[in-house]
């Protein structure tokens, strides 16, 4: 009887696991919401979901014309940056954006997730990149998270086992009207 | 040993279930100057688990729709919402949600022309619904207050609109009710595009509006696309099929090459997209997807008309 009890306690909390994540990954957003600057506002195309290593993730919206985007992203920092991103102009077909989560020496437009020191403004910026809709736009995000090998020294004979890490990445998508108008 | 066992395994999940709460709070972040700030939530201990989804169609709010209104000088008209009266003709978990999405758009349009007393009067429907449809704890005294408050002003209004927006979504996401979220989605999509189209008396081919209208195409396909990933529950399956005469008239929409497309000239650093081909409606298909669009608003609505 004991044993049953446990049995359904367990099968109770493995269900609650993820959803206790996803709330989590929820609330990151609104972390992420309530620090939005002017002349930026929070787009609710944001979005923050539970992402595990070893995945390919894709994040499809709609950009209007008529209006400035801004679109920054976040990650668990369990993933420790080690992230690919890609973004596909699906009107044209073409490749806008495509770059790592961090580099050696992180600066401006040459990785995603790793903040750096802005020499003109004199302080740290997490990137972020704009974008103009010349036209109604259809992107899709592909973020790719590769499964870390364990720190352990590798030989010949050993392989380093395969680490799942879990953790919320978040889109997040600010607008503001077109500089140049319609 | 049976007692030592129920111990060990209790004294586990206790530790897994504290980890996450403090995960979630108190962990120390690194925060920039620009607002960035390292994810508070890490989990290196969780493997495996089922049904992660791994595409995510976004759907824009109808405040998205309702930005665009003001530019394009289009008129306010109380007689393109729902009436608030229709609320008691929503008795079961579909028309309840539905009607929850289509009043959200009719208090984000209220909102756009700053019409404070209509947007009060929608925000008692909507708060009553959400009532019905188990998400009533949004409406906390703070939010009530806010409204109450609120000053004749588009921003004020909008923002107080658009905040209350967030919170539902939050809370939906909060108690993984996927396809309740789903449902809003659709009902506050199709009103805010029922809005638009009702507001334009005649056609003209370039028309920023009308091209509002057409690219609603490619939000339109996000959201078909979105509903079928939640297509296991029944209420979504009958909404997509309510939806296919609209999918019909999308589909037969031409994109063309835009003629003589320049470069716009952006500012440093903007990545252009777009800008090649553009989304056409003809005056015919406008006709038709007005007609389409009323016909099903009006019998999901329970209008007369």
């Amino acid at each position: 009887m004991k044993i049953m009890k446990m049995k359904i306690l367990i099968l109770m909390l493995a269900f609650a696991l993820p959803y206790t994540a996803s709330a989590q990954c929820t609330k990151k957003l609104d972390f992420h919401r309530l620090r939005v600057k002017q002349p930026w506002a929070y787009n609710n195309l944001s979005k923050s979901a539970t992402c595990t290593s070893g995945n390919q993730y894709e994040f499809v919206l709609t950009l209007t014309k008529g209006k400035d985007y801004r679109i920054q992203f976040f990650a668990a920092s369990v993933f420790n940056n080690t992230m690919n991103f890609k973004i596909i102009d699906m009107s044209t077909q073409k490749t806008v954006m495509d770059l790592p989560g961090n580099i050696y020496e992180p600066g401006a437009g040459k990785q995603v997730l790793t903040d750096y020191f802005d020499e003109d403004r004199g302080k740290m910026i997490h990137p972020y990149f704009d974008f103009f809709p010349a036209s109604t736009a259809k992107l899709k995000i592909i973020i790719d998270i590769p499964v870390a090998k364990q720190e352990i020294e590798a030989s010949d004979s050993y392989q380093a086992p395969e680490q799942k890490n879990r953790g919320c990445l978040t889109v997040l998508v600010l607008d503001k009207p077109a500089s140049g108008g319609w | 040993m049976n007692q030592k066992f129920v111990n060990s395994v209790f004294i586990l999940l206790a530790s897994i279930f504290i980890l996450l709460q403090s995960c979630g709070e108190s962990t120390e972040n690194t925060k920039t100057d620009d607002g960035a700030i390292d994810e508070l939530f890490d989990d290196a201990s969780l493997e495996d688990i089922p049904g992660d989804n791994l595409t995510f169609y976004l759907i824009p709010s109808p405040k998205d729709m309702f930005d665009f209104t003001n530019d394009e000088n289009l008129p306010y008209s109380l007689e393109v919402l729902n009436p608030v009266e229709n609320a008691d003709k929503y008795i079961d978990t579909k028309t309840q949600e539905l009607g929850f999405g289509i009043y959200s758009a009719d208090l984000a349009y209220t909102a756009a022309f700053a019409k404070t007393k209509d947007a009060i009067k929608y925000l008692s429907v909507v708060r009553d619904l959400s009532d019905k449809i188990g998400i009533s704890s949004v409406f906390d005294e703070s939010l009530v207050q806010r409204f109450d408050n609120v000053e004749d002003s588009k921003d004020s209004l909008m923002s107080v609109t658009n905040d209350t927006y967030f919170d539902i979504v939050k809370h939906l996401e909060l108690n993984d009710r996927k396809s309740s979220l789903a449902l809003i989605s659709a009902g506050g999509w199709l009103e805010s595009l029922y809005i638009v189209v009702n507001l334009i008396d005649e056609y003209k081919e370039d028309d920023k509006t009308i091209q509002l209208i057409a690219d609603q195409k490619n939000i339109f396909e996000n959201l078909i696309l979105y509903l079928e990933q939640n297509k296991d529950d029944e209420n979504i399956k009958k909404i997509i099929e309510d939806l296919k005469p609209i999918q019909k008239i999308y589909n037969g929409l031409e994109e063309v090459d835009i003629e003589n497309a320049t470069k716009p000239e952006v500012a440093a650093g903007q990545i252009i997209i777009g800008g090649a081909r553009k989304i056409v409606i003809t005056k015919e298909q406008f006709a038709n997807l007005k007609q389409i669009i009323s016909e099903i608003r009006n019998k999901l609505t329970g209008n007369n008309v």
